[in-house]
């Protein structure tokens, strides 16, 4: 099953780069709409594993206040090392007080 | 890159080659144009890598509580390389459900990657042939975020494949090793300390920078609100059509 699955995702991971091929060009809207691709789908993914716990909401507010200061501190430093640090610095802050 | 150089080696008469090496030094140019991308994608993927590393470990040690052999669990990890979809997957086999299920669900979670695929084509268009049916094994959320990040500013085909490369490898690794230590461990982690907490975080870290300007950010908002609006359908596909109603309502506010 894992192999079939990982046949298939192999497909999926290759589809649209195997059909692109050398000189095409890409016109401004269509490139438009790719830039959009990674701020949409990832987004998705952080309210997926942030906001949402299984098929309910997530309660535990922890999340939602490290989350925040993680986002503050990427919007402000654009560093991936320090958004990290800074979120499970203030989780575990927020673990040992409350 | 030696590959590369051997290429040329064996395409060119003698003497063109030696005048190539004496005048031109394009191998050795291009040979150090990768050996920097490569680093820069190393680095550029460092902090990730370790965020990846609990996401491995949380996987390796559902792979021990389960019905599923550790050796199959472990193997997975190779084969698929996408840890929500080896988790659902999991859950699944766990609960007897029938193999086409198990590999639907995997292929739907996994689907978000042929938007990636799209995002990355025209830079990977670029690359010879063996690069471009190759690398994409390695394509993940982090390896397609930072590769897209780095591309903006970066219009070289050499620099753009090794940095994907070197970028893609460090989180395939991460995920490899973290999975194996995982399904070795068990229940070792102590669950106080929520590591899972890494994974939202990480994905945060990568989100962030892609925000620049309105449609961006509408891409983002309408994505995120639509994906926990899905939230009661299959897993997986609240995400993708999160990510549909995103691009398009980022382009509706281009207008």
């Amino acid at each position: 099953m894992f192999t079939l699955a990982g046949v298939g995702t192999f497909l999926i991971r290759m589809s649209v780069i195997s059909l692109v091929g050398r000189g095409v060009t890409v016109s401004p809207p269509v490139e438009a709409t790719l830039r959009l691709i990674a701020p949409a789908v990832l987004a998705a993914i952080v309210a997926d594993t942030l906001v949402l716990d299984g098929d309910g909401l997530n309660t535990e507010w922890t999340w939602f206040v490290a989350g925040a200061v993680a986002a503050g501190v990427s919007w402000r430093w654009r560093s991936a090392g320090a958004t990290m640090v800074a979120g499970m610095a203030t989780l575990w802050l927020l673990l040992a007080v409350f | 890159m030696r590959g590369g150089r051997r290429l040329v080696g064996r395409s060119l008469p003698e003497d063109r080659r030696r005048s190539v090496a004496r005048s031109g030094h394009t191998g050795s140019v291009e040979e150090a144009t990768a050996r920097r991308a490569a680093r820069a994608g190393v680095r550029a993927a460092a902090p990730l890598v370790i965020a990846v590393f609990p996401f491995g470990l949380v996987y390796g040690v559902a792979v021990g509580a389960s019905s599923v052999d550790p050796w199959v669990g472990g193997a997975a990890s190779w084969l698929i390389l996408a840890g929500a979809a080896q988790l659902s997957m999991l859950d699944l086999i766990d609960g007897d459900a029938a193999w086409i299920v198990v590999v639907s669900t995997g292929l739907v979670i996994n689907a978000r990657f042929a938007l990636y695929s799209a995002a990355l084509a025209p830079a990977f268009a670029r690359f010879p042939r063996r690069w471009r049916f190759t690398l994409p094994y390695l394509l993940t959320d982090q390896a397609a975020a930072i590769s897209l990040q780095y591309y903006e500013h970066q219009r070289d085909p050499v620099a753009r494949r090794w940095f994907f490369l070197a970028g893609a490898s460090s989180f395939a690794a991460s995920w490899w090793v973290s999975s194996v230590i995982g399904v070795l461990a068990g229940g070792g982690i102590p669950e106080a300390l929520q590591i899972s907490f890494a994974v939202p975080v990480m994905f945060l870290a990568l989100l962030v920078p892609t925000l620049r300007d309105r449609t961006t950010l509408a891409a983002a908002t309408v994505g995120a609100g639509v994906a926990i609006l899905g939230a009661p359908l299959p897993n997986g596909i609240n995400i993708l059509i999160g990510a549909l109603a995103g691009i398009a309502a980022g382009r509706v506010s281009d207008r």
